[in-house]
């Protein structure tokens, strides 16, 4: 009689394809042992597409048909589950995507996924905490190009050389009409972030851009205010950084 | 052990009818209208983050109905380490939301670190019983609370059980101090799949073990001339289901129902009208005994 160990090593097997040792530990009962693995074998590939069709709509949409449902199958072969929590099993599927398709016409789907993992991600990320706006303003404004600033917990920047929020906006939902999307219509840059009103994705201007990205490296104001002139000598970064304040998406500050 | 008798300090009491299950689209529903409805079991994975919409709408919902978290990713079976990241979740949750009922799978759905995010069926085998009891008493430890298992749904059996699977789940429940969630559907669904007689098993499983019940829709699909019953949670619980329910009510009257619907979810409206569907079978059944 196998050991528990044993028989879950031989069941987790039959799960990846292989079922010839556990099928010798099942009963048949007027059906082939082969056949009942396969029934949960199906069952965690149907979870598996279920949940990406779930987190990835407008994937779903673009790719057509059961496009996730073969790709779900490859996909928790290649990047397993680590987690307990199904919520987790997402956070490879954009890079596993990427190299899918990578050097096809069909690469911007990639980057879209990116989008929808990035939507996923700020969802359910930590809650920003109030800016302490006093504590700040008690800094001698020489020290304050030393200081590190802190995107809120749910921030996130994802970028694309595709138009990938038309993209997003015009498959995501479940009654798309799947309006044509240009795909030369140039790249985004896109900012997302949860705010009182929810998950929020906005366009980041160049010099903005610039400026989060150095934020999002750890590096201080000074070094994020140089980034910013890089792009936009004309731009004031003291107004970027109040706004990122005051709309939450910056929630902090340490000393570099 | 009785639904109500294991409730950790300010918990409100689950009440002796039906609940159904959380689901985020019935969020706003639920806070709008607040339909009578005995309370909610949401899924306890759904409520790790500690941001977001989700916690905030659980925590407005538990103002106004008692809660019960149940887990479905805690692979209480698995012969892993037990994660002491997912445990650590779950409590603080349970310390968050204080539900009424903290319950968990007898299945595994992990294999050397990888999750399947299933419930994968146990042999029913004596190392088995003392595997789980090991792990819920972790568990039951670090929570500081008894909590329930689930007999699970199974399309298949193990040469190497050991006992039957009532026997299985009330020595396991019995050595390990927790509570039993009777599944009537899994019951049933199991009874077919292996030829199984339901009303034995129902009537096997001690009394005292069962705190809360659950309900819900099952697929038959047919493969080779065999049918198998496939446990999806969709629609309302078949007649079948319903009749071993009042043979269940006989003998655990006094336990609260949770009706489930997981597969192509319906309107609140619809889920609350199967609920009282539900509370009816037992009302009636209370006043026939009257």
């Amino acid at each position: 009689m196998p050991t528990l160990r044993e028989l879950q090593a031989a069941f987790a097997r039959a799960l990846h394809g292989d079922a010839s040792g556990a099928e010798a530990w099942v009963e048949a009962g007027g059906f082939a042992p082969e056949r009942r693995l396969g029934i949960y074998r199906h069952n965690v590939d149907a979870i598996a597409a279920g949940y990406l069709r779930a987190a990835f709509p407008a994937v779903t949409r673009l790719g057509g048909g059961d496009y996730l449902e073969g790709l779900a199958r490859d996909y928790r072969l290649a990047h397993p589950s680590r987690s307990g929590n199904l919520h987790d099993f997402g956070a490879g599927f954009a890079d596993f995507l990427a190299a899918q398709l990578r050097e096809t016409p069909y690469d911007f789907i990639a980057d879209v996924a990116h989008l929808e993992w990035a939507y996923q991600d700020v969802l359910v990320a930590a809650s920003a905490r109030n800016f302490d706006l006093e504590a700040f303003l008690a800094i001698p404004p020489e020290a304050h190009e030393t200081l590190v600033f802190n995107l809120a917990p749910s921030v996130r920047r994802v970028a694309s050389r595709y138009p990938i929020y038309a993209l997003w906006a015009a498959n995501r939902a479940e009654d798309a009409e799947g309006t044509p999307i240009d795909l030369q219509a140039g790249g985004d840059c896109l900012l997302l972030y949860r705010g009182a009103g929810g998950a929020q994705v906005i366009e980041l201007d160049a010099p903005t851009d610039a400026f989060v990205g150095a934020l999002l490296q750890r590096a201080s104001l000074g070094q994020a205010m140089a980034a910013l002139e890089a792009v936009d000598p004309q731009r004031d970064p003291a107004a970027v950084l109040f706004e990122l304040i005051q709309s939450g998406r910056i929630d902090g500050f340490e000393p570099a | 052990m009785r639904g109500t008798s294991a409730l950790p300090l300010g918990a409100q009491a689950l009440p002796v009818q039906t609940g159904i299950g959380l689901r985020a689209l019935h969020h706003d529903d639920l806070l709008a209208t607040k339909p009578p409805i005995g309370w909610l079991e949401a899924h306890s994975e759904n409520y790790f983050p500690a941001g977001g919409s989700q916690p905030q709408a659980l925590e407005r919902l538990r103002a106004h109905y008692p809660i019960a978290l149940h887990g479905v990713g805690l692979s209480l079976g698995s012969t892993d380490p037990l994660s002491s990241t997912h445990l650590a979740h779950l409590a603080r949750i349970v310390e968050r939301f204080e539900p009424s009922i903290v319950s968990e799978h007898l299945s595994f759905g992990a294999f050397d670190g990888i999750h399947y995010n299933d419930l994968l069926p146990l042999p029913y085998t004596r190392e088995c019983v003392a595997h789980l009891v090991s792990r819920i008493s972790a568990v039951q430890d670090r929570l500081r609370r008894p909590i329930l298992v689930e007999n699970a749904s199974c399309y298949l059996r193990y040469r190497a059980d050991e006992m039957s699977e009532a026997e299985f789940v009330s020595a396991v429940a019995r050595q390990a101090g927790c509570g039993v969630l009777l599944d009537i559907n899994n019951i049933y669904v199991n009874a077919r799949n292996h030829g199984l007689d339901a009303q034995a098993y129902i009537e096997a499983i001690p009394v005292e073990l069962v705190g809360e019940m659950h309900l819900a829709g099952h697929t038959v699909n047919r493969h080779d001339g065999h049918d198998i019953l496939i446990d999806t949670h969709i629609g309302a619980p078949c007649a079948a289901v319903l009749a071993l329910y009042v043979r269940a009510l006989h003998r655990f009257s006094q336990v609260p129902t949770l009706f489930e619907w997981d597969t192509d979810v319906p309107d609140l409206a619809t889920l609350v009208a199967e609920a009282h569907r539900i509370d009816r079978v037992r009302e009636q059944l209370d006043a026939d005994a009257a």
